[in-house]
């Protein structure tokens, strides 16, 4: 794979030359809040802003892709017109790690194959990614479920440790963003070899979260464990805010719901992120719920990561980049949910 | 910054706008006509509901539509009627919510719009050649009327068709007076029952289990089909039991909440299935070891 070695200022200068000609999309910081930066990925205008190391985004590329608040199609209530808008905008998502990446590849089976998504098809044939080497968390856990490794949708990579930086070519199309766009200079394979050596070792160091058990056992380990109380212990914290779902990149569901206009003459018919934490998710017009009660809905989200859409895939579903962790305002983590279920057997 | 993808409109019935069909993605429904209302009780109307185009619905027994009422929004319904090759198709609706109170409202000649139809309908060629039970409970009548009527059509493909229908007052039966001409023509056997004693009912008095306790059915030719609300699965399944029937002659069409209606947005999730998708009709032998099917 052809490397380019570049200097922060030919990255910058490669970032410009992209966002003449695609919607460019980067790590930024979005606030400092005591002892914390929160990064997002924001619409890069200026190459400068995009950070390059950091360790996590509040919101996935998810957020680009399949959008929070997604208009479905147009109507006009008279004459019954209904148009659809596709959303075809070429874009370019630097700053990608590896586990979002593995995210947005089980998104794409999801809309893609499973069940097709003209709007998801639209956003994703027209996107390409750049990935970044991670700098994990105490979180984090991705090596431990298994999807550390990125075999496949990145179009380009940037190497970065310290102030070394080179951009590998993972597709085509990144050959050809890297020819048209790029300065910078041939390294030698020693000296890619060495960078990615490195990159792997601080990786390595850092990415220490673990599952007790191998992530191939996580079907099994669910099957025994419908009945353990972990569930109901672990719900008793739980609050149903759904903050788990809003930032896990590999949950999809939405709501579809109709948005009149002020004259009640027409509007849109939408749909948001929805998710099965929250109570309503399975409730019926007659008033029956089938999960009513927290613990169910607890079982249900962790049963589809790692049991239901498991086993149609081969591997889990959850990335292992601990987002529903950091964020869960009672401290719901997902590698604890595991170890517990492990031990409780 | 997009593209307006617009398709051809096609031609159709006079009077029609081409623009109607312009952007069309899965997601958009099409429109349908309101030809006919009727109420068939204090909270259940009936809908006929014809789509000019493309082509009239292509459905089967046992699937259902997503109804939009513009400015309000989607529910799913099942189809009442068998189809039987012309343009219009029938549905049973109870006004429960915001979508049907809205609907309930309408008037012949308004326009809906429908999505579908979706989901595994009922295993009529499977069925060929049996004896069929059908056991309703209260609006699950709603898409039994469809598989009935449907045998009723094919009536020699299919050996005795027994309806047994349970309503909580004799106000709250679907389509009476049409159960009382088929009792008359005598093509089908059905027995009705209410919840509880009403003035002027001289007829069965218990919940629908009552009349399953002594069939007359030749198990190994035997198919049961139940819809009703969720409660009523569990208690017919044990009723049933003494009949040993294999559990792929069970078929149940089950209730959840769908909203997309094509297996996406996750709400009518069971354990690992899609209701709208695997089912709404399943074997039971496919879902009696599902935790969450039976609640």
């Amino acid at each position: 794979m052809a490397f380019l070695k570049v200097t922060r200022d030919q990255f910058n200068g490669f970032v410009a030359h992209v966002g003449r000609h695609y919607e460019v999309h980067g790590p930024v910081v979005k606030e400092r809040f005591l002892d914390k930066t929160f990064h997002v990925f924001g619409r890069i205008t200026d190459p400068a802003e995009m950070v390059i190391h950091y360790t996590w985004t509040v919101f996935s590329p998810k957020k680009i892709l399949m959008p929070q608040f997604e208009k479905l199609y147009d109507y006009s209530a008279g004459d019954f017109g209904r148009t659809a808008t596709l959303d075809t905008t070429p874009r370019v998502i630097f700053g990608v790690h590896n586990c979002d990446m593995n995210a947005v590849n089980l998104i794409d089976w999801v809309f893609l194959e499973d069940t097709p998504d003209s709007y998801y098809a639209a956003r994703r044939q027209n996107m390409l990614f750049v990935g970044v080497n991670c700098q994990p968390d105490a979180d984090c856990f991705c090596r431990s479920i298994d999807w550390h490794e990125v075999e496949r949708g990145y179009d380009l990579y940037l190497h970065a440790v310290d102030s070394r930086m080179m951009l590998e070519v993972r597709s085509p199309k990144g050959q050809e963003l890297l020819d048209h766009f790029a300065r910078g200079e041939q390294p030698s394979e020693a000296e890619a070899a060495e960078l990615v050596q490195e990159e792997n070792r601080l990786f390595c160091e850092r990415q220490t979260l673990r599952m007790n058990t191998a992530a191939e056992n996580l079907p099994l380990l669910f099957t025994a464990s419908y009945e353990s109380p972990v569930w109901d212990e672990t719900a008793q914290r739980c609050v149903s805010c759904g903050a788990c779902h809003l930032m896990c990149p590999t949950c999809f569901c939405f709501h579809t719901a109709d948005d009149p206009n002020a004259r009640l003459d027409g509007g849109s018919f939408v749909r948001n992120w929805d998710g099965c934490m929250m109570r309503p998710f399975a409730e019926i017009s007659s008033g029956e719920n089938f999960r009513r009660e927290t613990p169910t809905r607890l079982k249900h989200r962790w049963y589809r990561k790692h049991k239901y859409l498991f086993q149609r895939v081969g591997k889990s579903f959850c990335v292992g980049c601990g987002r529903c962790g950091r964020e869960c305002p009672v401290d719901i983590k997902p590698v604890k949910i595991v170890n517990e279920l492990l031990e409780r057997l | 910054m997009g593209n307006v993808i617009a398709e051809q409109a096609r031609s159709g019935t006079p009077g029609t706008d081409a623009s109607l069909w312009q952007g069309t993605t899965e997601h958009v429904p099409v429109p349908g006509r309101i030809v006919k209302i009727a109420q068939l009780t204090p909270n259940e109307k009936y809908f006929a509901v014809r789509l000019e185009r493309p082509a009239p619905l292509a459905y089967c027994p046992g699937q259902f539509v997503e109804l939009w009422v513009p400015l309000v929004g989607e529910a799913p319904i099942s189809i009442s009627s068998p189809p039987d090759g012309t343009d219009t198709f029938e549905m049973a609706i109870r006004r429960v919510g915001n979508v049907t109170r809205a609907l309930h409202q309408m008037h012949e000649g308004g326009t809906v719009g429908i999505r579908g139809p979706y989901g595994h309908g009922f295993p009529v060629d499977e069925l060929k050649g049996n004896d069929l039970v059908l056991v309703a409970g209260g609006i699950g009548y709603a898409p039994l009327r469809s598989l009935l009527k449907y045998m009723l059509r094919h009536r020699s493909d299919y050996g005795r068709v027994i309806l047994v229908y349970g309503a909580r007052s004799p106000q709250d039966f679907l389509f009476y007076d049409e159960l009382q001409s088929m009792v008359r023509d005598g093509q089908a056997e059905i027995q009705l029952t209410i919840d509880r004693p009403a003035a002027g009912w001289s007829g069965h008095v218990g919940v629908v289990t009552t009349l399953l306790t002594d069939l007359r059915i030749r198990v190994p030719r035997t198919y049961v089909v139940v819809c009703g609300p969720p409660i009523m699965y569990k208690f017919v399944i044990l009723v049933l039991d003494r009949y040993r029937l294999p559990p792929e002659r069970v078929l149940l069409s089950l209730e959840r909440r769908m909203e997309c209606g094509v297996g996406k947005c996750g709400h009518c999730q069971m354990n690992s299935q899609y209701v709208c998708k695997s089912g709404p009709v399943f074997a039971y032998r496919a879902i009696r070891h599902l935790p969450e099917a039976f609640m």
